[in-house]
């Protein structure tokens, strides 16, 4: 029984690590915490419901689709409600609440369009084949969420340590004033970061839709107190402390809920917070605390 | 250089234009219209209530060709975002409007629980169909109704039903949602009492909070001790994930719902294979869901939803039901509409709904107590999903299909 | 009075009380996320003194603002060494517990909360609270505690150089946010005359912090006009019916790229009173370069 929890654990901290990672992102690089994250997940898992249910093109095909599209929108959030702030360098609580707006006209738009109703995948995509091991009992949906999540956080890796954008990016989250003194486009760099961010968040969006089925107008909300614990566990800014964070929190959630009490489940999250604070805020891996941006 | 015309005074002028506004919202209109107020969540977190519950109201409204009495009804809806502050404002905005002859609604508990004592103190006769917390009209008499009977009757006649239906089922464990408090209420309070009452051993009793996503802990915890059924309070959705969840970890004992959740369509809709061998109590009276006036409303709410693919739930109904009897009681109860009259007429709409006996609702009959909740409507019976479809429990092993 | 503007304008005064509970805090430079959790703590004490055991209302509601103030000093004891984001998240975390232990208490109601409280609170009490606040912001934004807020909330560690007791000041500025939470709390289990631990989640800490934002922390006139205006937004704008939401969040979005400091900050202030000046006072020369 304790593997297969741990094994739950891990898929749902999976895809916790990539939203962590897509909060984290937007923290490090741009010091901007943008809410509506959350409902770019949505979006993502909304959009690939009604290609799957309407056009019946293949779940790959879908996820692609989703991609780009979240990736646009993430752009289109930047250039039209954050980059004007960004000249403004005070008013670091701004981008904050436009992302609220975001968020809100999202999920009333999603409202709309469903009737507010929850929706779930076809059961033909959902419906993998179960197979045993040991005690445990798996899908093999569950298998392949995992294997996109790990395979997104390889690349990432991959991306951030290796290609030559990557390490600009790195640069960049250290210092927007350095970074253009070495040459590098700060504005691509808004734009590429920003992309991925939003792609990761409505990638996670359809891999909640394959592995636990309902999707609503409002998932997002859920997911952005998780992704908010994620971010603050591996430390601002460090998407491999958003990696491990992730599954770890996964692993608290699944593990205290067999094995305590169920109605406190969140609470457990929330004191875990509080401990991180009081005695290690820079997380697993942080190393600045994030400050004001001086350039 | 030149000063612009400030910025300030635009933002006075603004504000004060703002202020101004609001004088005509509530000024006295007179003329030859019959008004009916509405409340419900149209947008928030229970928009799906909302909306699904105005197509019900807006059938009735077509049936009725919009009109009662021969006077042309006009609806005034407006939209609680949820939230029970918002349904405090409608409420008092409904009241100063001074010309309203009754209210329906609204949906959520807590909007009830805030905004009916208002309409109770001031007269105003507001009918909820569906709103569920214990006690809600008994605490607002004597203008305040709603067209269901309390938790507590509720799950006794489904108890009762149970025991008779399933009599070698005498272990249970149950999974209920801890964050809805008519979820809780049925799943850890009034269900295990009245199972233990009948017999039933209460294996173990674990709970979530609507809106997680992962049941896998829950259900890894009940299955080792392998009970005779599993007892299920929860929204639809959440439900119909469980189900599945259950069926995944290979546990195929009966499932029994209670709460609002599983007796609506999307439960069977989301949960797919995984829903078979649910059994409920069904708000529906026998034979009344495949009468061919039912599937016409069925179809029609279908038409209208947003999204295709959507069913109706029985409750939906219990909105158009509320304006046919709406209108019944305006009509023969010698409700005038004059100007003066307001109070006389409210009086008089009141007493037609007190008086309330045997009306043929879509569901059910709807017979008004002294409490201003129903009567347990008498040919209500469980219902049970085999093969994908409906079945009714006439009796222990006697499934007939419903037919549609 | 129409009681329907009545209402509008009592919920207007909560939400007004309420931003100045984030505002005070945020004068020294504090991001109080947990603010709708003292204004949790201070509507159930408050009803449950009133309705359990039958106590005036104004005794409650201070009785409220007390139990907030004191467990917003215990907890920023702890918690105010924190800078920044990080107090912020714990604030936040803070607010999020104190909502599930109140949901699983059934002494406190539970899920299901505490019905039938009595209607006590009037616009007029509401009012008289608010202009006591805006006097005292008046009266302190020039003299010394004033301006000692200000030295700490912009350069911290410059303030502690010439003497000021950082963290006392950082306490005192908490602990007196939390009570004005407390008190709205309790102003506001006595008008919508039901709470449950749903009312007070981050939702509304959400709104306390959009108020404030929008309206501007700069000066004391801004959570004034935030709150004010963010109430009454919805209402005027009732007519859109389900579209209400998404104006409001495109409100929010345009306002921040027009203005992000708020709407009102120093200078607009500034030229208020110019023009007032000028259109009552006739002196003709105000304002001018």
């Amino acid at each position: 029984m304790i593997i297969q929890q741990i094994i739950n654990g891990i898929i749902l901290g999976s895809i916790y690590s990539l939203v962590g990672i897509s909060f984290t992102l937007l923290i490090g690089v741009l010091h901007l915490l943008n809410f509506a994250l959350g409902e770019v997940m949505m979006i993502g898992a909304l959009m690939a419901w009604v290609i799957l249910t309407f056009t019946g093109l293949n779940i790959a095909l879908a996820v692609l689709i989703v991609i780009m599209a979240t990736a646009l929108l993430g752009v289109l959030m930047d250039v039209t409600a954050f980059k004007p702030l960004r000249r403004k360098k005070e008013y670091y609580l701004a981008p904050m609440i436009s992302s609220i707006g975001f968020s809100l006209i999202f999920q009333e738009m999603a409202n709309k369009y469903t009737g507010g109703v929850p929706v779930s995948f076809p059961e033909n995509i959902v419906q993998g084949r179960i197979f045993n091991i040991g005690n445990s009992v798996f899908s093999s949906i569950n298998v392949t969420v995992l294997g996109i999540a790990l395979a997104m956080m390889m690349l990432l890796h991959y991306f951030l340590q290796k290609t030559k954008t990557g390490i600009a990016i790195r640069a960049t989250s250290e210092s927007f004033r350095r970074s253009r003194l070495l040459g590098i486009n700060i504005n691509h760099i808004i734009l590429i970061v920003s992309g991925i961010a939003s792609m990761l968040a409505g990638l996670s969006g359809v891999l909640v839709g394959l592995t636990y089925g309902a999707i609503s107008p409002f998932l997002g909300t859920i997911f952005v107190t998780k992704g908010f614990v994620v971010m603050l566990l591996g430390g601002f800014g460090s998407v491999h402390g958003a990696m491990l964070a992730g599954i770890l929190l996964g692993l608290i959630e699944i593990l205290s809920t067999s094995f305590l009490s169920t109605t406190y489940k969140d609470l457990w999250t929330f004191v875990l917070v509080i401990i991180i604070l009081l005695f290690r805020p820079l997380g697993l891996f942080g190393t600045l605390p994030p400050v004001h941006r001086e350039d | 250089m030149k000063k612009k015309p400030s910025l300030i005074v635009l933002i006075l002028t603004s504000f004060s234009v703002f202020f101004l506004t609001l004088v005509p919202l509530y000024a006295e209109l007179s003329g030859k219209v019959v008004k009916i107020g509405v409340y419900a969540p149209y947008t928030g977190l229970a928009a799906q209530y909302g909306i699904s519950t105005k197509i019900a109201l807006d059938i009735a409204y077509d049936d009725i060709q919009k009109k009662i009495g021969g006077i042309p009804l006009e609806l005034i809806f407006f939209d609680t975002g949820s939230k029970a502050d918002q349904a405090v404002s409608i409420m008092k905005k409904f009241i100063s409007m001074n010309d309203l002859l009754m209210v329906i609604g609204p949906c959520l508990s807590g909007e009830a629980e805030a905004s009916f004592p208002i309409a109770n103190k001031a007269g105003l006769p507001t009918l909820s169909p569906n709103a569920a917390v214990d006690g809600l009209t008994e605490r607002n008499r004597p203008w305040t109704f709603r067209l269901r009977e309390g938790t507590y009757e509720e799950a006794e006649d489904g108890v009762r039903q149970f025991r008779e239906n399933f009599p070698n089922l005498r272990t249970c464990a149950t999974i209920s949602d801890i964050k809805d408090r008519y979820n809780k209420k049925n799943g850890v309070e009034l269900s295990p009492e009245l199972l233990a009452k009948v017999g039933v051993k209460i294996l173990k009793e674990t709970t979530f909070q609507s809106g997680d996503i992962d049941y896998s802990a829950q259900v890894t915890q009940i299955k080792p001790l392998n009970p005779d059924f599993v007892l299920i309070s929860a929204f639809a959705q959440d439900a119909a994930n469980i189900a599945k969840q259950l069926r995944k970890q290979g546990m195929n004992q009966p499932i029994y719902g209670v709460s609002a959740g599983i007796l609506e369509p999307s439960y069977l809709k989301l949960a797919g294979q995984a829903a078979n061998n649910t059994f409920y109590l069904s708000n529906w009276g026998v034979g009344r869901q495949e009468k061919p006036e039912t599937q016409r409303l069925i179809k029609e709410w279908e038409k209208r939803f947003p999204s295709k693919g959507a069913e109706p739930a029985s409750w939906h109904f219990w909105w158009y039901d509320a304006l046919m009897l709406a209108r019944k009681v305006i009509e023969e109860e010698g409700v005038t509409n004059l100007p003066g009259e307001i109070d006389k007429d409210r009086l008089k709409i009141r007493k037609g709904l007190e008086n309330l006996k045997d009306y043929q609702g879509t569901t059910y009959n709807i017979t008004i107590t002294k409490n201003g909740e129903i009567l347990i409507p008498k040919d209500r019976r469980m219902v049970i999903i085999r093969d994908g479809k409906y079945h009714w429990i006439m009796g222990p092993n006697n499934y007939v299909p419903m037919k549609f | 009075m129409s009681p329907y503007l009545n209402s509008i304008l009592t919920l207007a005064g909560i939400n007004i009380l309420l931003a100045y509970s984030f505002y005070l805090p945020r004068g020294v430079g504090l991001l109080a996320l947990g603010q709708a959790a003292f204004m949790g703590i201070g509507a159930y004490t408050c009803t449950i003194l009133t309705v359990r055991y039958g106590i005036g209302f104004i005794p409650s509601l201070i009785a409220g603002g007390i139990i907030a103030t004191v467990v917003g000093i215990v907890t920023g004891l702890a918690a105010l060494r924190l800078k920044g984001l990080y107090l912020a998240i714990l604030t936040m975390a803070f607010g999020e517990i104190v909502r599930v232990i109140v949901a699983n208490t059934e002494w406190l109601g539970g899920v299901e909360g505490i019905f039938a409280i009595p209607p006590h609170t009037n616009l007029a009490a509401i009012v008289v609270a608010i202009g006591i606040l805006m006097i005292f912001f008046q009266r302190t934004q020039n003299s010394r505690p004033g301006r000692t807020q200000i030295a700490i909330r912009d350069n911290e560690d410059v303030a502690e150089a010439f003497g000021v007791n950082i963290f006392r000041e950082k306490v005192i500025a908490y602990g007196m946010g939390s009570f004005i939470a407390g008190v709205a709390g309790g102003f506001y289990a006595h008008y919508i005359l039901y709470i449950e631990p749903g009312a007070f989640s981050f939702e509304r800490m959400v709104e306390i912090l959009m108020f404030c934002v929008f309206g501007g922390v700069g000066v004391y006139w801004g959570p004034f006009f935030g709150a004010l205006t963010l109430t009454l937004i919805p209402e005027i704008f009732r007519f859109l019916s389900d579209w209400r939401i998404v104006f409001y969040g495109a409100v929010l979005i345009i306002t921040m790229v027009l203005r992000p400091q708020g709407v009102i900050d120093r200078e607009v202030i500034q030229k208020v009173q110019g023009f007032l000046f000028k259109v009552f006072l006739h002196k003709g020369r105000i304002g001018r370069r």
